[in-house]
């Protein structure tokens, strides 16, 4: 099974608001709390500390916006193929660097975020013109609570890549964020 | 499935509580009292006293008597806050190999747990009588200001006695189950628990069944026993003045100031002024002294006041930790017998500016409480949900000493969370892990709780290898804490192990010790005879049976009789 976002793990809509949220977590709270799971000791705790875990984020205005900003604008994982010509040796070698970099900033992107964003900085370094590597290195700023660099990261990618989407969504989301 | 019986077990005394048909019924004991004095007393022959017998005759035998024993549960013997306590207690106390406090009797290291079994098995023996059917599960209280090994300790003294403890639940949430039980409207209250040894605070929410600790705080070192003290060193001073006999060398004479100084506070709850006399406390050449002395409410109040003082700080936490502002408070509940104190009255009054909510009988509302949680878990209420929070933050010592939190306090309970830490040096091929609680940001200066290596790192460059350190806090508040190594996919967590309690072998080995000690049979059963003088004719034939075989009663019939007895 997948990781279940806050918002399925409360059997809720993302639009639900405070009072939904709030009745929705003490429903399941009787309905898995060890209280009433005499017998099911293990699972109940595991549940009721996921159940606890996500109410706590959501009924929180300013940690909900950040969850928000995080699960709308997931990391991206992998990086755009490269084509290089037999010439191009050595930028092929740095590409590879960056990529290397890169990967491991995915890698560390779930545990260490002050670690992945060195990562990234490096594959951004290598190779400046980087768009996924830009991307996931604001997420990670946003996520520890850099804003104002996380968003002059996103400006370099947006005019890296004016199609990408996500990078308009992220900056919205930003926007909401520090509002 | 079998009753489960709800006990609060207290510094000085205990009491047990059991939902009957909705209704709450506290327990009354073989003496026919509520409460149990928390006391035990070893005698020469063997025969061990617990409860009002032991408490009897405390001052013939004070090395042998344990009293206050929840004060050293869960505890070593070098903690710093246990050095006032060491030198006021009689008995004798000394270390076991792990450093855990016990109490040295006739030759014989008893720890804590093992003493508050039997205050434990007496509970239960008795409400078999009186239930006319078998105990095996229970309920049981601790101050929410308990720490794990403290839980720990209590879980273990439930174990030796024969009991499964289905939980351990906090003194006030239990009050505050036992007061908000029967009303439904959605309010903040809080509660005041000052008991013998402890004091506890706690702010909750209540509302509609669900009731949500906001945020505990207290004292593990506060309480009834402390008043008495302050009395106890102001009669001795007083006696020095006037006779130059110091009290403090003589145990017997200290225990029978105990005995009157305890007395004299509870008095002095409904008078203005007692008096004290000892007749025959102590001789010198010139014959024997008496001590007597007068001591009024304005002299205990002085006496004590820096006591009372110190029960406002926690109060002052809890209140910050949860939010709130004393006029946002519905409700106060008093708990504990030292509330019944005036002075303690008006000051929480003064806090919180508001009079405490009356209906709340101090001694019991814990018990209350502990049986309604043991019904809710029985299954037999479903509209109750208790969510109680644990009172430190926890975390493990990170580089340079600093204290990494990875659960804050008043956090609801049951929780896992984790976190991801790393090696420190090239190569490192294991972690150790040490588990802190406290709130100072150098662990060095919070308590450590438990130590575990994690071994077989595979060797790597510093800050590479990826250790996921799980904390799980259960429905008891009591921690277990484990540690993978996700950098080579295998898991390799480790249950703590902790550095203070018992083992699993000392447990089992304990119980089975206690199972076979034999109670005073003579006493036991005067005591008996003496519940079924003169009343049903057929009491006489079960108890008769309950001798030889407890699993045929006839249960009917044992009710019936006992109901009698106790007028219902």
């Amino acid at each position: 099974m997948s990781e279940q976002n806050y918002y399925e793990i409360l059997e809720v809509y993302p639009a639900a608001g405070r009072e939904e949220i709030e009745t929705a977590y003490r429903m399941l709270l009787y309905k898995y709390h060890p209280d009433h799971n005499s017998e099911r000791e293990e699972w109940s705790h595991v549940m009721t500390s996921k159940v606890v875990e996500a109410f706590q984020c959501l009924a929180d205005p300013k940690q909900r916006k950040l969850y928000n900003f995080q699960i709308y604008c997931p990391v991206k994982k992998q990086a755009e193929k490269r084509k290089f010509l037999f010439f191009q040796r050595k930028q092929k070698v740095q590409w590879q660097a960056a990529l290397m970099h890169f990967n491991a900033g995915v890698v560390l992107f779930t545990r260490q975020k002050s670690k992945a964003v060195s990562k990234f900085k490096e594959a951004v370094h290598l190779w400046p013109k980087f768009p996924e590597a830009l991307f996931n290195l604001g997420l990670c700023l946003v996520e520890l609570k850099k804003f104002e660099e996380a968003r002059s990261f996103f400006n370099r990618g947006k005019r890296l890549n004016p199609k990408g989407r996500e990078t308009y969504r992220a900056l919205r989301r930003l926007d909401e964020l520090i509002k | 499935m079998s009753k489960i019986i709800g006990i609060d077990l207290g510094t000085t005394n205990s009491c047990a509580a059991i939902m009957q048909d909705g209704e709450i019924v506290i327990v009354p004991n073989a003496e026919g009292m509520r409460t149990t004095p928390s006391v035990v007393s070893f005698m020469k022959n063997g025969e061990i006293l617990v409860g009002e017998p032991a408490k009897r005759q405390e001052v013939i035998n004070p090395e042998t008597t344990v009293f206050s024993i929840k004060r050293f549960m869960g505890r070593k013997l070098d903690d710093p806050s246990l050095r006032n306590d060491r030198e006021l207690v009689p008995y004798g106390l000394v270390s076991a190999l792990n450093g855990d406090l016990c109490v040295k009797i006739h030759d014989r290291d008893y720890s804590p747990p093992e003493i508050s079994a039997l205050i434990l098995g007496k509970i239960k023996r008795d409400a078999e009588i009186y239930l006319g059917e078998k105990i095996e599960k229970a309920v049981i209280t601790c101050p929410a200001y308990f720490n794990d090994s403290q839980r720990q300790a209590t879980k273990d003294a439930g174990k030796i006695a024969g009991l499964d403890v289905l939980r351990i639940i906090n003194e006030p949430t239990a009050a505050s189950l036992a007061s908000g039980f029967d009303r439904k409207t959605r309010r903040k209250i809080v509660i005041y628990d000052l008991g013998g040894g402890t004091f506890d605070i706690s702010i909750l929410e209540l509302g509609n069944g669900v009731f949500e600790v906001k945020a505990t705080s207290g004292d593990t070192h506060l309480g009834g026993d402390d008043f008495d003290q302050r009395i106890i060193a102001w009669l001795i001073n007083d006696f020095i003045a006037k006779e130059k006999i110091n009290l403090r060398e003589d145990r017997i004479a200290l225990q029978r100031l105990k005995e009157v100084a305890e007395k004299a506070k509870c008095e002095l709850s409904e008078k203005t002024a007692t008096e004290i006399a000892l007749p025959f406390i102590a001789s010198d050449i010139s014959g024997p002294k008496h001590l007597s002395a007068n001591l009024s409410r304005s002299k205990i109040e002085d006496l004590t006041k820096d006591l009372i003082q110190n029960s406002l700080k926690p109060c002052e936490i809890a209140l910050e930790d949860s939010g709130l502002r004393p006029n946002n408070i519905d409700e106060i509940v008093l708990v504990g017998g030292m509330t019944r104190m005036p002075k303690v009255r008006e000051v929480v009054r003064r806090l919180f500016g508001k009079e405490p909510y009356p209906g709340v009988n101090p001694d019991e509302t814990v018990a209350a409480g502990a049986a309604i949680q043991a019904s809710v878990l029985k299954g037999n209420i479903r509209d109750i949900l208790l969510l109680d929070v644990t009172p430190f933050s926890l975390g493990i010592r990170t580089e340079g000493g600093m204290m990494s939190k990875i659960i804050q306090k008043n956090s609801t309970i049951p929780v896992r969370k984790k976190e991801i830490f790393s090696t420190a040096k090239d190569n490192q091929t294991f972690v150790r892990i040490q588990v802190y609680q406290g709130e100072k940001p150098m662990a060095a200066d919070n308590k450590l709780i438990g130590t575990f290596d994690l071994v077989g790192i595979p060797p790597a460059p510093r800050e590479t290898p990826q250790i996921e350190v799980c904390f799980d806090v259960d429905a008891n508040g009591i921690v277990r804490v484990s540690a993978t190594d996700l950098e080579t996919g295998k898991e390799q967590a480790i249950k703590i192990t902790p550095n203070s309690g018992l083992s699993e072998s000392d447990i089992t080995e304990y119980a089975k010790e206690q199972s076979e000690v034999k109670m005073p049979a003579r006493h036991d059963h005067s005591q008996h005879r003496d519940f079924a003088r003169g009343k049903h004719d057929e009491y006489q034939e079960i108890e008769s049976g309950q001798m030889e075989d407890e699993g045929e009663m006839k249960k009917t019939d044992k009710k019936k009789g006992l109901f009698g007895l106790f007028g219902g």
